[in-house]
């Protein structure tokens, strides 16, 4: 039960920066969350934290310790790594034992952390056997409650639940999202799912190429992102972000690509006078984007594009379709009844208020109607 | 149904007929040393015995008699046992170390040692005998059992360190980082999970090691000459050939039962020895 500090984390192999001074804190009892694309550096991070790996530069704190140079038994850290990493050689009792007996706990408290996490994780009937005698999900548990019954002040998953298929993943999903409550600890957390991402954390760090891009609630990743990375990475499907020009129009501020022109709402107006004729990147959310039928449209006709479908997705519960935009691809949502095929041109809605614009110029930072005070 | 049989009566078939071939080739020579070792001299040299048979009327045990109590054979297997152990443990000591620092530490230099290791392993100890004559002079050990104690494992540790490197790469670097954060130090490690988890490719290791101990000629012969101090492969070979004279009986039992420890070995850890013989192969 900790306050985790990571300031100006660094670490080079070599040639090649694997963290480019990251800072963030983890609160007490928080759920943070890393995430980025493969080779960004998370397990790195983790591995930072955990004292795995030796930093180049930065310092970690965990509560009021500095433990930047100490050795990883002496953090008071757990980690769960993504293969488990069980003893193969122990059974699942003397897996959760070790560290307690190397720590030189009595044997009665052993046994009664033990009994403690194995009910939690409802593995009692596991513990007289070996790991290679589990299924993954059973294993999952076990690399767990190794980890509980350490009571570290920071919990630290790699990946825990990648190796699982996508119904256990879900189930455990939420399973630590319970005992995160339960156990009332802080967490760091790694994946490159964001819908773990997105359902777990109580913040997410967003990672790319050693660099942090973003830090905030889950929600705030989502609608504010800072920059097209971040747009592009949160969100299934991601959001459309295609290159555009603002222009002037019979007092008017308008986003013209190749393949539409529609108005930014009139609040923004003012905001945006500072980009007029300027080049930019626009960006809309598939579930901003309503696929319709002629004669359907109720809204303000001037947001509504028509555009040729090439792809029809039927998801069931939605149409997801891939819409041509000049050289762009779009994708939008529709209703599962409306009639449509590739090839068609429909209707599209563009809800503009929640349209996003972004720099042209790398790194592509978020442009807001308030200007940055 | 009449199919399957037939077919899993051709598979069984087309398995174990070569494998009986290769079995009798195998052991073919097994049993003419076993036949040799007790037919006496007589049925030896007749020209006119079918020499795979033996009758009953021409069995002795003379050839092991004369083994036993004219010749030092006795002190020859002690010997041979004595120096195949202890350079085997010294080899295999140094060996886990190596390897486990080589594959895991990240120093330095690392890699080029591991190749250099490999390189050395290359050079034929046939050569390497040469170099070490001066060595074990200098050392003043020429005639004494520890001359081969010290040079076996010049050429048991390259080889058992590059066996057991490919087999420690196979534990994945995980598991010590749990065990790093579980409190243990390097040694801890080493000791209280990578070993146990490495015991296949350190018993294939020792399998090895030890029979290449144990069937060493030519340093047993280079350096060491007095009769009672010589190994089994030396003493048998020496003493039982005397000018043109073979005694052939003789001769035969001790190879048989020289090759008696190994083959204790191999079965006693058949199961580990197979299991570190296909690390890699599964999973
Ligand atoms: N021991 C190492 N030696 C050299 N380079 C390394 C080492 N460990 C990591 N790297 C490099 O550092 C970068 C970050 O690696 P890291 O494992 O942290 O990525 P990751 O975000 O965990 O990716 P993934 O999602 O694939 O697990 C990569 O470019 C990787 O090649
Ligand atoms: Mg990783």
């Amino acid at each position: 039960m900790a306050k985790l500090v990571v300031e100006n984390l660094t670490k080079r192999f070599g040639s090649v920066t694997a963290v480019d001074r990251l800072s963030f804190t983890a609160e007490d009892r928080e759920f943070l969350v890393l995430i980025g694309p493969s080779g960004c550096g998370k397990s790195t991070t983790l591995n930072l934290i955990a004292g795995l790996e030796e930093a180049s530069a930065g310092r970690i704190s965990i509560g009021d310790r500095q433990v930047t140079h100490l050795h990883p038994k002496d953090r008071d850290i757990a980690m769960v790594f993504q293969n488990y990493a069980l003893y193969p050689h122990m059974d699942v009792y003397a897996n959760m034992a070790f560290g307690l007996s190397m720590r030189g706990y009595s044997k009665a408290e052993i046994g009664r952390r033990i009994q403690e996490a194995a009910e939690i994780l409802g593995i009692k009937n596991l513990l007289q056997r070996k790991p290679r005698a589990l299924s993954g999900g059973q294993r999952q548990r076990v690399a767990v409650g190794r980890a509980i019954v350490r009571k570290p002040a920071v919990f630290l998953f790699d990946e825990p639940l990648s190796n699982l298929d996508a119904k256990l993943r879900v189930q455990m999903r939420a399973e630590l999202s319970k005992l995160h409550q339960r156990l009332n600890t802080t967490i760091v957390y790694v994946t490159h799912d964001q819908i773990e991402a997105m359902t777990m954390a109580t913040r997410i760090v967003l990672l790319k190429d050693g660099i942090c891009q973003q830090i905030g609630r889950p929600l705030e990743l989502y609608t504010r992102p800072v920059n097209t990375f971040t747009a592009g990475f949160i969100g299934t499907p991601p959001m459309n972000l295609v290159p555009a020009r603002i222009q002037a129009e019979n007092g008017k501020m308008m986003v013209a690509t190749d393949g539409f022109r529609l108005p930014i709402p009139a609040r923004w107006r003012q905001a945006y006078e500072r980009l007029k004729s300027k080049e930019v990147i626009f960006g809309i959310r598939p579930e901003h984007l309503r696929g319709t039928r002629e004669g359907d449209i109720a809204v303000d006709a001037a947001t509504v594009t028509r555009l040729e479908v090439d792809l029809v997705e039927m998801l069931g519960s939605h149409v997801q379709l891939t819409l041509t935009c000049g050289p762009e691809r779009l994708i939008a949502l529709a209703d599962p009844a409306l009639p449509v095929k590739a090839g068609d041109r429909i209707p599209v809605v563009f809800n503009m208020d929640s349209m996003h614009l972004f720099e042209k110029r790398e790194p592509q930072r978020r442009i807001d109607a308030a200007p940055a005070a | 149904m009449t199919d399957r049989l037939h077919g899993s009566a051709r598979r069984t078939i087309g398995i174990y007929a070569p494998l009986l071939l290769f079995v009798a080739f195998a052991l073919f020579p097994i049993y003419h040393m076993f036949l040799t070792s007790i037919k006496t001299d007589r049925a030896l040299y007749n020209l006119n015995l079918n020499p795979l048979l033996v009758s009953l009327g021409a069995l002795t045990a003379e050839h092991y008699r004369l083994l036993f109590t004219d010749t030092l054979f006795a002190s020859w297997l002690m010997n041979s046992l004595i120096v195949s152990l202890s350079s085997t443990a010294i080899a295999m000591v140094i060996s886990i170390l190596a390897a486990y620092g080589l594959t895991r530490i990240r120093f330095r230099g690392a890699a080029t040692f591991g190749i250099a290791i490999f390189i050395t392993y290359l050079v034929p100890y046939s050569l390497l005998f040469l170099p070490l004559t001066r060595v074990v002079t200098w050392l003043n050990l020429a005639d004494s059992l520890w001359a081969l104690i010290v040079t076996y494992p010049t050429f048991l540790v390259p080889f058992s360190t590059w066996l057991l490197m490919g087999y420690m790469k196979t534990i994945p670097e995980e598991i010590e980082k749990s065990a790093m954060i579980d409190g243990c130090n390097r040694l801890q490690i080493l000791t209280r999970i990578i070993i146990p988890l490495a015991v296949p490719g350190i018993v294939c290791a020792t399998l090895f090691a030890f029979s290449l101990a144990w069937n060493d000629l030519l340093y047993s012969l280079v350096f060491i000459s007095p009769t009672e101090k010589k190994t089994l492969t030396v003493g048998v070979l020496t003493e039982l050939i005397r000018g043109d004279v073979y005694f052939w009986g003789s001769l035969m039992g001790g190879a048989l039962i020289g090759s008696v420890p190994v083959v204790v070995f191999y079965v006693m850890f058949m199961d580990y020895y197979v299991s570190g013989m296909t690390v890699g192969a599964i999973k």
